[in-house]
């Protein structure tokens, strides 16, 4: 049997895309089909959790993520027979955990009613003030989002439905993370994560590209969590946490980069189609390998994707990609080789090493909070 | 003429003793100086070479397992809690639970 894994993969989140569609149109979304109005219909999704759950690649917890879209779009109605299917088929034992990654802005009551009965992980996107968050968060008709978005979050809080933030860094609101501080605070946001405005898919160009930005996204950081300590703010920023776990808990690396070792992530499209690694590869295809699809649901089962040639080779371009990281950067353990799909939309190939997202969201951040932890040990460096 | 002849030849033996006592000073002074910074504002230039990023994680890790135990661990208390990291090193609890993809899914 001719495979490129090297251990017995365990699915630990399942990226589903109910719709590709998005109500939004950013201007750095990577989703290419961002306008189609398909949804994944019922006899798809039964599929798909026909499939997943009686493969072997099942552990006692999967996490079900539906993103790439905006997953509100179907409505209630369609997540509640979705989630009577799943919960109709989940095997006894398995804990499964449902999480959403929306722009809330077509939030209501009767969504947090449904979040509430079924402890659905909410995580807001939305960029920090409004003129922030509307250069870059537009509607379809070229208007802010802002007022919508923070009318989804005033309705989650006065509801005291936890929720979580994402915000993408621009060029822009580098320069600002006074305001960006502040309008957290202000807002009572307290669990945070930053993404750098990434190069992927048709997004082929960062306003982050260029000189210096190396410079200024350490300064962000590095004021940001001044501004945290200064002013005894209890706001979780999810790159700090990590970058603190893997440096200070050698065990951390057991973890394993679930980016980059197949099925961990296992991705279907809004068709059945099945793709794993990272969930940006959804719909996309590269030079050298053709569509990054490995089956689809329909036809396949998940053990399939593990035989499938262009399965094989994107998984041995990968280890070899991980292998140069090894050898070539000094992060390299508290990283583990960073994200395969941004090596292949910035550089062309898997088996290439450094891009802007591990430069940013990875050896910046590590950076910062290793200072910190050794000023707090009077190390100098 | 004669005394002349020997007054000069004493000079001139003395220059040359002189010019090679000089000569080896300055190739002694040649060889030493470099060891020395030229000007206070050079010494302040050198700075010593940086630690490696594994380094200087490995120098925390020694100071964090040095850090005394429990209550004792003043210095990573204060950074867990700074952190918001509570009950590290238990990193999959629920104070944790509404990041989905939290700490190792780091985009989505």
């Amino acid at each position: 049997m001719r495979t490129a894994v090297r251990h017995h993969p365990s699915i630990e989140m399942l990226v589903l895309q109910s719709t590709p569609f998005c109500n939004l149109d950013c201007c750095y979304c990577y989703l290419p089909d961002r306008t189609s109005k398909r949804q994944m219909s019922q006899a798809t999704l039964e599929r798909t959790f026909e499939r997943v759950f009686t493969s072997s690649f099942l552990s006692k917890h999967l996490t079900v993520l539906w993103h790439a879209g905006e997953p509100l779009v179907p409505g209630v109605a369609y997540y509640e027979n979705a989630f009577a299917t799943i919960d109709r088929l989940r095997p006894q034992g398995l804990a499964v955990t449902h999480s959403i990654q929306t722009n809330a802005t077509l939030l209501n009551l009767r969504w947090i009613d449904f979040f509430r009965a079924h402890d659905v992980r909410v995580g807001v996107s939305i960029d920090g003030p409004a003129d922030l968050n509307d250069r870059s968060r537009k509607t379809r008709v070229g208007g802010g989002s802002f007022e919508q978005a923070m009318r989804g979050i005033r309705l989650l809080q006065d509801n005291d439905y936890p929720f979580h933030v994402i915000t993408v860094l621009t060029r822009e609101s580098l320069s600002q993370p006074q305001r960006l501080f502040h309008f957290y605070a202000a807002n009572g946001i307290g669990r945070l994560a930053f993404n750098v405005e990434e190069i992927e898919g048709v997004h082929t160009a960062s306003s982050l590209s260029g000189n210096d930005v190396d410079r200024e996204v350490r300064e962000f950081y590095q004021t940001f969590m001044t501004l945290i300590e200064a002013h005894g703010a209890k706001i979780e920023v999810r790159e700090f946490v990590s970058a603190f776990d893997a440096i200070a808990n050698p065990s951390s690396v057991n973890y394993g980069n679930p980016l980059a070792e197949p099925l961990r992530t296992l991705s279907i499209g809004v068709n059945g189609e099945m793709g794993t690694f990272a969930p940006e590869l959804l719909g996309y295809a590269s030079e050298r390998h053709g569509s990054l699809m490995f089956g689809n649901v329909h036809e396949h089962e998940i053990a399939d994707i593990l035989q499938d040639p262009r399965f094989i080779a994107v998984s041995n371009e990968i280890v070899h990609g991980l292998e140069r990281c090894r050898a070539s950067c000094q992060y390299f353990s508290v990283c583990l080789g960073g994200s395969p799909a941004n090596k292949l939309f910035e550089n062309g190939s898997f088996d290439s090493t450094e891009t802007l997202f591990c430069r940013l969201s990875k050896k910046a951040v590590v950076d910062v909070v290793l200072a910190k932890m050794e000023r707090e040990f009077n190390l100098a460096s | 003429m004669k005394s002349a002849r020997k007054i000069l030849f004493a000079t001139c033996s003395l220059a040359v003793r002189r010019l090679a006592w000089l000569s080896a000073t300055v190739t002694v002074l040649g060889w030493v100086w470099p060891a020395f910074p030229s000007t206070p504002e050079t010494a302040k230039d050198q700075v010593p070479a940086l630690k490696s990023i594994p380094d200087r994680i490995s120098a925390v890790r020694e100071h964090i397992a040095q850090d005394g135990e429990g209550a004792a661990k003043t210095v990573f208390y204060r950074l867990s809690q700074f952190f918001n990291f509570p009950n590290f090193p238990n990193f999959n609890n629920s104070n944790f639970n509404n990041f989905p993809n939290f700490p190792n899914f780091p985009k989505f």
